[in-house]
């Protein structure tokens, strides 16, 4: 073949190749949002049962009419109500691992205690020195003078080496861990006008993360706009994998359906719908008692910076369903948050023998995040009644 | 440069619609073509991160005046100190994260780093270079601005070939002629590399990442398998691709440069594996670690720990960390007990010498592509008699591997583009290769993978 001819067959395939390519992918993105539309919003199959339960609260479950579905991660930090909130905004602060963030629903608690509640919550979240810096920076600038701290975190997330790095958020966390009250005001200042798009320096302009973030926007912005985006079609792990190999393909699809199968609370939105995949667990009453020896050189330094928050604390221990977990809990909180926390003990407050739908990592999912949440607005109501007090003197 | 991204595709498109008008008015002075290598260089290159330009600039600045006094008073001593010089500032961007977080054990304590795009490559293209001054090799640059333009040369920079100066600045005085027979080399170089990158390369990356995130502790001996040659397949796709590309590209700027890949698996052991894959590097790393280490004049034993040592810093510079070092030491390894067994090796037939190479080859690699302590337990998978459990309620299983292995056979049988006696890419016009070259090419267009980025930008 002559070289003209290479050139030309080489040049017409790219034309043909890139005219289909944009006729497919401005079919398929017009497809994608279609769907995306009738997917976004559904109704909540378990609302009529909140409603019903919340009206013996004198709650209004209205909010719960529909729930959203969740694509992608939850870990997106602009996301978090708390940061945009203002200073001292909250009576109640609440931190928490996976069990509070999927597992707990701020509204019930506001609804049933008259407070305004703030969280920071996340899957992963440990409790290590950098994230106790951060909660006592965060507790300064967003509690009211009489508000409550709650810490809410499982064994795993506390038994962590003191100087672990930071799972989640961890940018963010190590910035606010790094700063004192006033360098924490300034920061959270900043980061949220930034959020709100009110005020952007020339540094953080020019920074390299937030270069690369333009970048990556004028090639989405590229590829929605004018379609110059080559289809990208999962071709072997959605077409060809369930032929070839369906025993591991159905097992990776499991394993990545396990997450999408709850009603989850994602701190104030409902999340991933798909019922009748939760199962019913019975809780762990307050039979289990502490091991009064239980010590952890880790959990000691955590518990040091956290002790010295100048506000009121409590150390909430969530709905257990194992002996051995629950039993840590309370022996973490004897050794180390007694002397300066409160406690909120779900075991203790829910029903003796009582059970709450739960998923595969026993996180309360569907219903058993909305009586989750009952159980903690009833012990907060019923212990710290001064709360919020000096805002209704000051009205 | 991201060559397959849109937003580079479109900005390329522009580039060489203006530079072939210019080419047409200016082709018989390359001082003005040289501009616009330079500028488009430097854009192309903020495009990535604008200030990082500087740090090109600095680099320029060294080339010109330190290659200059070398040639003048040729002290072994300069150039000790240039190289560690070149070599530290490398290890810090490289290295920075590692060591602040080994030493302090919290990241909350460092300022931010950013890794210049293709720090690696443009380290090795100096240090060569400095040293091929000091052998009176090569040339020193004449001017700044051919310093500039041989750090910055925009279809290298990110992933290589790795320049040297005596190939590429008489292109500087007189560019290979564009003529039919380098367009259509250059257009089958970048076709071959879309389809590589596109086709191959992103939609094994896709399957291999997938096995991957679901770990290795379930996989049983053929899906470990099929994982880790699938591996090979995608670097193989997705780094000689770019190679590809950026040598296309580099001849349409009138710029001929040697082949980065010859068909690699092909070859029928290690040694001859790597005179075949990263051929820029594999040089590189004979002729400024080898050979300086004292080469094969030291004896055998000597030339062995030469060997691995020089491997060693391969797999250093590939990565940071202990599964880089350990892949590299196994190449040099191999390469030695190659060496030791001599004809006793050789005789053995050369189709079991290829399937031994390409296993062993896809064996290591699991350090390449993992950390310790997976890789071991990939190895384990791999090797091990408890995952001889083969799912044969899927008698079809082994599609994946008919699959990587038929592009492998088309591409190393076929052969878009043959290399020549000095190591330079030649068309093959055949008309069955070039009609197999554009179904490949509009099956890439359009049944691309995920978009998974290059490999090797992040060396």
């Amino acid at each position: 073949m002559t070289s003209k001819k290479v050139i030309i067959s080489v040049i017409a395939t790219f034309l043909v190749g890139g005219i289909v390519s944009v006729f497919l992918q401005y079919s398929y993105v017009k497809h994608e949002m279609e769907k995306r539309a009738r997917d976004d919003i559904t109704d909540n199959p378990f609302h009529d049962e909140f409603r019903k339960v919340g009206a013996v609260y004198g709650l209004n479950m209205e909010f719960t009419r529909k729930a959203g579905c969740m694509v992608g991660s939850q870990l997106e930090l602009e996301k978090l109500p708390l940061l945009v909130k203002g200073p001292k905004s909250c009576d109640i602060l609440l931190v928490g691992d996976s069990s509070m963030a999927w597992g707990m629903i701020p509204e019930v608690v506001e609804q049933m205690t008259g407070l305004v509640m703030g969280t920071f919550t996340s899957e992963a979240l440990i409790l290590n020195v950098t994230t106790a810096k951060m909660i006592r920076n965060i507790a300064s600038y967003y509690l009211k003078d009489d508000g409550l701290l709650i810490l809410s975190f499982g064994g795993w997330t506390q038994e962590q080496d003191a100087n672990s790095m930071v799972l989640v958020y961890s940018n963010w966390i190590y910035s606010a861990a790094g700063l004192d009250e006033k360098g924490f005001k300034k920061f959270i200042e900043e980061w949220r006008s930034y959020q709100l798009g009110s005020r952007r320096g020339i540094l953080q302009q020019i920074a390299f993360s937030e270069y690369r973030k333009i970048i990556a926007e004028m090639k989405k912005s590229l590829g929605k706009n004018c379609n110059l985006n080559l289809l990208q079609l999962p071709l072997y792990a959605e077409y060809i994998e369930p032929l070839v190999n369906p025993s591991w393909y159905r097992h990776k699809k499991e394993m990545k359906e396990m997450i999408r199968c709850y009603l989850r609370w994602n701190n104030r939105s409902v999340v991933m719908y798909m019922p009748g995949k939760g199962h019913e667990k019975k809780s762990k009453h307050s039979d289990s008692k502490p091991d009064l020896k239980y010590r952890n050189k880790d959990i000691a330094a955590v518990s040091e910076i956290l002790n010295r928050i100048p506000c009121r604390k409590a150390y909430q221990i969530h709905i257990n369903f194992d002996d051995a977990k629950y039993a840590k809990l309370r022996s973490i909180y004897n050794a180390y948050y007694r002397e300066s926390c409160g406690l909120i003990d779900l075991g203790i407050e829910h029903p003796k023998n009582e059970s709450y739908e739960v998923d595969e990592k026993e996180h309360t999912v569907n219903t058993g995040s909305f009586y989750q949440s009952i159980l903690i607005g009833k012990a907060l109501k019923r212990d710290y009644a001064s709360l919020g007090r000096k805002k209704e003197t000051t009205r | 440069m991201d060559f397959t991204s849109n937003l580079t595709a479109v900005i390329l498109i522009i580039f060489f619609a203006l530079y072939f008008i210019c080419y047409r008015f200016f082709k018989d002075r390359t001082a003005v073509l040289n501009i616009i290598v330079a500028v488009s260089s430097l854009l192309m290159y903020a495009l990535w991160y604008p200030p990082a330009v500087f740090i090109l600039f600095g680099y320029a600045v060294l080339v010109r005046y330190a290659g200059a006094t070398l040639r003048r008073n040729r002290s072994v001593g300069f150039l000790r100190v240039l190289v560690g010089l070149l070599v530290l500032v490398w290890g810090f961007f490289k290295y920075y994260y590692v060591f602040v977080v080994m030493i302090t054990k919290d990241i909350s304590a460092m300022f931010n780093v950013f890794i210049p795009l293709g720090i690696s490559f443009f380290t090795c293209t100096v240090i060569g270079y400095l040293i091929d001054i000091y052998r009176n090799n090569a040339e020193p640059p004449e001017t700044l601005f051919d310093a500039l333009i041989f750090i910055t040369f925009w279809p290298t920079i990110s992933s290589g070939p790795i320049l040297r100066g005596g190939n590429f600045f008489k292109y500087l005085k007189e560019r290979e002629p564009v003529t039919t027979k380098t367009l259509s080399l250059s257009a089958v170089l970048i076709a071959s590399g879309i389809i590589k990158k596109l086709l191959i390369g992103d939609n094994l990356g896709s399957y291999v990442n997938w096995n991957l995130i679901f770990g290795v502790d379930r996989m049983d001996i053929h899906e470990a398998w099929a994982t880790m040659i699938g591996f090979l397949g995608q670097i193989y796709g997705d780094f000689s691709g770019y190679s590809d590309m950026a040598i296309g590209f580099s001849l349409l700027l009138g710029f001929r440069l040697p082949a980065n890949f010859n068909y690699p698996y092909i070859a029928s052991s290690f040694g001859e594996l790597w005179r075949r894959w990263h051929i820029s590097f594999s040089f590189w790393l004979r002729d400024y670690v080898y050979i300086p280490l004292g080469g094969s004049r030291s004896g055998k034993a000597r030339k062995y720990l030469n060997l691995v040592l020089t491997f060693i810093v391969s797999g250093i510079w590939h990565g940071t960390g202990l599964n880089y070092i350990i892949w590299g030491s196994i190449q040099g390894i191999v390469i030695s007990i190659e060496d030791a067994l001599g004809t006793r090796y050789t005789r053995i037939n050369y189709l079991v010498r290829r399937f031994i190479t390409f296993f062993l080859f896809a064996a290591a690699a699991t350090f390449f592509r993992l950390d310790v302590k997976n890789a071991a337990k990939l190895l384990v998978r791999m090797f091990g008699y408890d995952s001889l459990n083969f799912r044969m309620s899927t008698a079809v299983a082994f599609l994946p591997l008919v699959l990587i292995f038929g592009f492998l056979i088309i591409d190393h049988w076929v052969k878009f583009y043959t290399v020549d006696k000095q190591g330079f890419p030649e068309v093959n016009n055949k008309p069955h290769v070039i009609i197999i070259l554009c179904v490949l090419l509009l099956l890439a267009l359009i049944f691309p993978g995920q978009d998974q980025p290059f490999i090797y930008f992040k060396f």
